[in-house]
C-alpha cells in the first residue's frame, strides 16, 4: 500500500510503498529502492482508534504512516499479529455494542445510586459517632429562630402536658442523643413539627392547635423522634456527596456545564430518599404507638389535618416527584 | 504503479512549493458518532474496572482526538503510555487522598499541604507541561518544552501575588504571562516556538468582555425597573415566582444567561485567538479566527443537547468545539514544512503530568 515515510530526524515526508510478507515481514520501497526491510516482531504497530492514521513504528526510531486501516488489520489477522487492546477497537465499532454499552452503564449508575449508596451511607453512619450529630444541630435552632420561628404562646399547663408524653417517647429510646422539646409559634411555616440531629424537637404553636387530642400530639413526636433515632439527616448529607461523587466520576471527563446535568436526576433522587426516610419515621411512629396501645389511626388523622391546613386537596393524592414526603394516602394506610 | 495522492517523486519538498506563501488548512476527521463509540466503551469498561482502565481510556480518547487532526496530509500523534499513566495516577492518588482526609479535622494540617502544594505548583506545571509536549508529535518529530521552574515560579505564584495589590488590573498581563511561558516556550524538535501576541491584546479582550457585563447588568436593571419598580419592589424571593411576572422574569434570566454567556465565549475566543493567532515557527506563521459569537452559540447549542440528553450528547459536543476552534486554524507557510529537525530524546516521568491531570489542570494544547 502508499504511504509515507518519516525518518524521525526531520519532518520530510518520503512518498513509499509498502509491502506486507505473509511470514510478518514488512518491506518499505522508495523510488530509489528499497528502503528499509523489517519485521513484525521488532516493530510496533500503533492500535487503531476510529479510523485515525495509523504508524508502523521501525526500531530506530523511523515511521511510516499509513492510511489504509482495512487492509493493515488484514494482515495483522492473517498473521495473528493483533494486539489485545484491538479486541477493544472491534468493540468500539459495534453499534449494537456501544448501545447495550450505554444501557449498561446507565442501569449500573442508576443501581449504584438508587440502592448502593444509601445502604453504604446506612452502614456508615453507624460508623460515625452521635456527637456528629451534635454539632450538625447546634446552630439550626438559632437560624431557626432568627428567619423562621417566633416565641411560643402555648400556655404553661399545655406545655408540660406535651413534654410528659415526650419524656415517655424518649426513655424507651437509647440512641446517644440528647433529646430535647421545644415550643415555637410557627410564624412563616405554620403548623409543622421538626427534628434537629442533634436531638432537639420543634414543634410549632399551630401544629397544637391543630391536634385534637393528646394522642395525635404523641404520634406525631415519635415520627420526630424516629428521624432523630434514624439519623435521617447524618444519612442524607452521606448520600448527597456521595451521589455527587459517582455522577462526578461517571461523567468526569465532561465540561463544566455537565455539573448542572449532574444534578438534576440527582434532585429527584433525593426527593425520593427523602420520602424513604418519612417512611422510616412513620414506621418508627406507627411501631412506637401500636407497643403502647394507642390506635394508630391517630397519626392518620393528624396528617389529613396537616394536608387540608396547607392547602392540599384533603384526600391524600397531592404528590409530586419533587415532593420530600409521601402520599397522605399511602402514610395512613398502615 | 499508479500515482499516489503523496506524489509520484521520492519527497513531496519538490521546488515548485517554494515560490509564494501559502496555506495549510488544519482539519478534523472525527465525528460524534464514532467517538461516541469510543466514550462510551471507555466509560464502561472503566466502571467495570473500577478506575483501573481510565489510563488506557485516556490515551484511547487522546490518540483519537489527536489522530483526527490533520495538517498536510499528516495527523498528530499521542504516545502517552497507559501503564506509565496509571502509575502515575496512583502516585498522585496517593498524595491527594491523605490531603482530603486531613482537611476534614485539622485546619493546620490544610493550610501546611495548601502550602505544600502551592510551592510545588511551578514544577508540576514545568513537568506537566514537559510531559504532555514530549508525548505529542508531527511528522515523527516530537514537540518539546523548556521553560525553567524559575520562570513558573514568577508566572504562576509572583504575579498571582500581585493581584490583590493591584485591585485585579495585574490580571490579563498574568494571563498573557502564562500563555507566553506555556507556548512561547514549547518547541517542535529543535525549533523554538515564536510567540507574538503582546500584554494589550490581552488587556482589550478582558476590557469588552467586562463591557459586556457591564451592558448586560444595566439591562437587567432596567428591566427589573420597569418590571417590579425598582430592586426594592422585591421583597421575598417569592415574588419572583409570580406568574403574572413571567414574561419580565424570563426576558430577564434570558438577558443574564445571554450576557454571561457572550462575555465567557468573548474572554475564551480572545484567548484562543491570542494564544495561537500569533505564534511563528521557523518563518511560518499561525493564525487562528475563533468568533465569540459563535462560540458562545455552540456553547449554547451543546449545553442544551446535552441538557435534553442527559449527558449522551457529550461526545458530540466535545467534537463540535474541536471541529469549530481547529477549522480556525491555519499554518501561513513560507517555504516548506519539511525542514524541521528532531531534537535529542529525554526520559520524562509521568508522575508530572498525571498530578496536574488529577487536580484538573489544564495547561493548554
Amino acid at each position: 500500500m502508499q504511504a509515507r515515510y518519516f525518518d524521525g530526524k526531520t519532518s520530510t515526508a518520503q512518498a513509499v510503498e509498502v509491502v506486507f510478507l505473509d511470514d510478518g515481514g514488512i518491506q518499505v520501497t522508495g523510488s530509489d529502492g528499497i528502503i528499509r526491510t523489517a519485521r513484525l516482531a521488532n516493530t510496533r504497530v500503533s492500535e487503531r482508534v476510529g479510523n485515525t492514521q495509523r504508524r508502523l513504528h521501525f526500531n530506530d526510531g523511523a515511521i511510516c504512516e499509513l492510511n489504509d486501516n482495512d487492509t493493515l488489520d488484514a494482515w495483522l489477522t492473517q498473521i495473528d499479529g493483533h494486539s489485545v487492546e484491538h479486541r477493544v477497537f472491534r468493540l468500539e465499532r459495534m453499534w449494537p455494542f456501544a448501545i447495550a454499552a450505554l444501557f449498561i452503564t446507565g442501569l449500573v449508575t442508576w443501581l449504584g445510586i438508587r440502592y448502593a449508596v444509601p445502604a453504604l451511607a446506612a452502614r456508615a453512619a453507624i460508623l460515625i459517632p452521635t456527637t456528629v450529630d451534635e454539632r450538625l444541630g447546634k446552630e439550626s435552632l438559632q437560624i431557626l429562630d432568627k428567619g423562621f420561628l417566633e416565641p411560643t404562646k402555648l400556655p404553661q399547663a399545655r406545655q408540660d402536658e406535651i413534654r410528659a408524653d415526650f419524656a415517655r417517647i424518649v426513655s424507651g429510646v437509647n440512641s446517644g442523643h440528647n433529646y430535647r422539646l421545644e415550643f415555637r409559634g410557627g410564624g412563616k411555616i405554620g403548623a409543622n413539627a421538626l427534628a434537629l440531629p442533634s436531638g432537639i424537637v420543634i414543634m410549632t404553636d399551630e401544629l397544637v392547635e391543630l391536634a385534637e387530642n393528646r394522642d395525635q400530639i404523641v404520634a406525631v413526636l415519635a415520627h420526630e423522634v424516629g428521624h432523630v433515632v434514624h439519623r435521617h439527616s447524618l444519612r442524607s448529607i452521606v448520600q448527597s456527596s456521595a451521589s455527587a461523587a459517582v455522577m462526578a466520576g461517571v461523567l468526569g471527563d465532561m465540561t463544566s456545564i455537565s455539573s448542572l446535568i449532574a444534578a438534576a436526576p440527582t434532585v429527584l433522587l433525593q426527593a425520593k430518599f427523602s420520602r424513604e426516610h418519612e417512611t422510616e419515621a412513620d414506621d418508627f411512629s406507627y411501631d412506637w404507638l401500636r407497643t403502647h396501645n394507642i390506635p394508630t389511626h391517630h397519626f392518620g388523622d393528624l396528617l389529613k389535618r396537616l394536608e387540608e391546613s396547607h392547602g392540599g386537596s384533603g384526600d391524600g393524592h397531592s404528590f409530586s416527584y419533587f415532593s420530600s414526603h409521601p402520599r397522605t394516602a399511602e402514610r395512613i394506610r398502615k | 504503479m499508479e500515482s499516489n495522492i503523496y506524489g509520484t517523486g521520492a519527497a513531496t519538498s519538490s521546488a515548485a512549493n517554494t515560490s509564494a506563501p501559502r496555506n495549510e488548512y488544519f482539519s478534523f476527521t472525527g465525528t460524534g458518532g464514532e467517538y461516541f463509540r469510543i466514550w462510551i466503551v471507555n466509560l464502561l469498561l472503566t466502571i467495570v474496572t473500577f478506575g483501573i482502565y481510565s489510563a488506557w481510556a485516556k490515551v484511547r480518547r487522546l490518540r483519537y482526538f489527536y489522530g483526527s487532526t490533520l495538517l498536510a496530509g499528516s495527523s498528530f500523534e499521542y504516545h502517552g503510555e497507559p501503564l506509565k499513566i496509571l502509575k502515575g495516577r496512583l502516585i498522585a492518588m496517593a498524595l491527594i487522598i491523605p490531603y482530603s482526609i486531613a482537611s476534614n479535622f485539622s485546619a493546620i494540617l490544610t493550610i501546611v499541604f495548601a502550602l505544600l502544594f502551592l510551592i510545588a505548583l511551578p514544577f508540576i506545571v514545568v513537568t506537566s507541561r514537559r510531559f504532555q509536549t514530549r508525548m505529542s508529535s508531527w511528522r515523527n518529530i516530537r514537540f518539546g518544552f523548556v521553560g525553567r521552574y524559575g520562570q513558573a515560579t514568577w508566572v504562576y505564584l509572583g504575579l498571582a501575588v500581585l493581584i490583590p495589590l493591584t485591585l485585579g488590573l495585574i490580571i490579563p498581563y498574568m494571563i498573557f504571562a502564562r500563555q507566553r511561558f506555556l507556548l512561547g516556550q514549547a518547541k517542535f524538535g529543535a525549533t523554538q516556538v515564536g510567540f507574538n501576541a503582546t500584554p494589550g491584546r490581552y488587556y482589550r479582550i478582558y476590557l469588552f468582555a467586562l463591557l459586556t457585563l457591564i451592558g448586560t447588568v444595566v439591562v437587567a436593571g432596567i428591566i427589573v425597573a420597569a418590571a417590579f419598580g425598582g430592586l426594592g419592589g422585591i421583597e421575598d424571593p417569592t415574588m419572583l415566582m409570580r406568574g403574572d411576572r413571567a414574561a419580565a422574569i424570563l426576558l430577564l434570566a434570558a438577558v443574564i444567561v445571554g450576557g454571561y454567556l457572550l462575555a465567557f465565549s468573548m474572554i475564551q475566543a480572545g484567548l484562543t485567538n491570542a494564544a495561537y493567532g500569533e505564534l511563528s515557527l521557523a518563518g511560518h506563521e499561525i493564525k487562528c479566527d475563533v468568533s465569540a459569537v459563535r462560540l458562545a452559540g455552540i456553547y449554547f447549542t451543546n449545553a442544551l443537547f446535552m441538557l435534553l440528553t442527559l449527558g449522551l450528547f457529550t461526545p458530540w459536543a466535545k467534537v463540535r468545539l474541536v471541529r469549530y476552534q481547529l477549522e480556525n486554524m491555519l499554518v501561513r507557510v513560507s517555504g516548506d514544512l519539511d525542514q524541521f529537525m528532531a531534537e535529542q530524546q529525554q526520559q520524562i516521568s509521568a508522575t508530572g503530568e498525571e498530578v496536574g491531570d488529577l487536580l484538573d489542570m489544564d495547561f493548554g494544547l
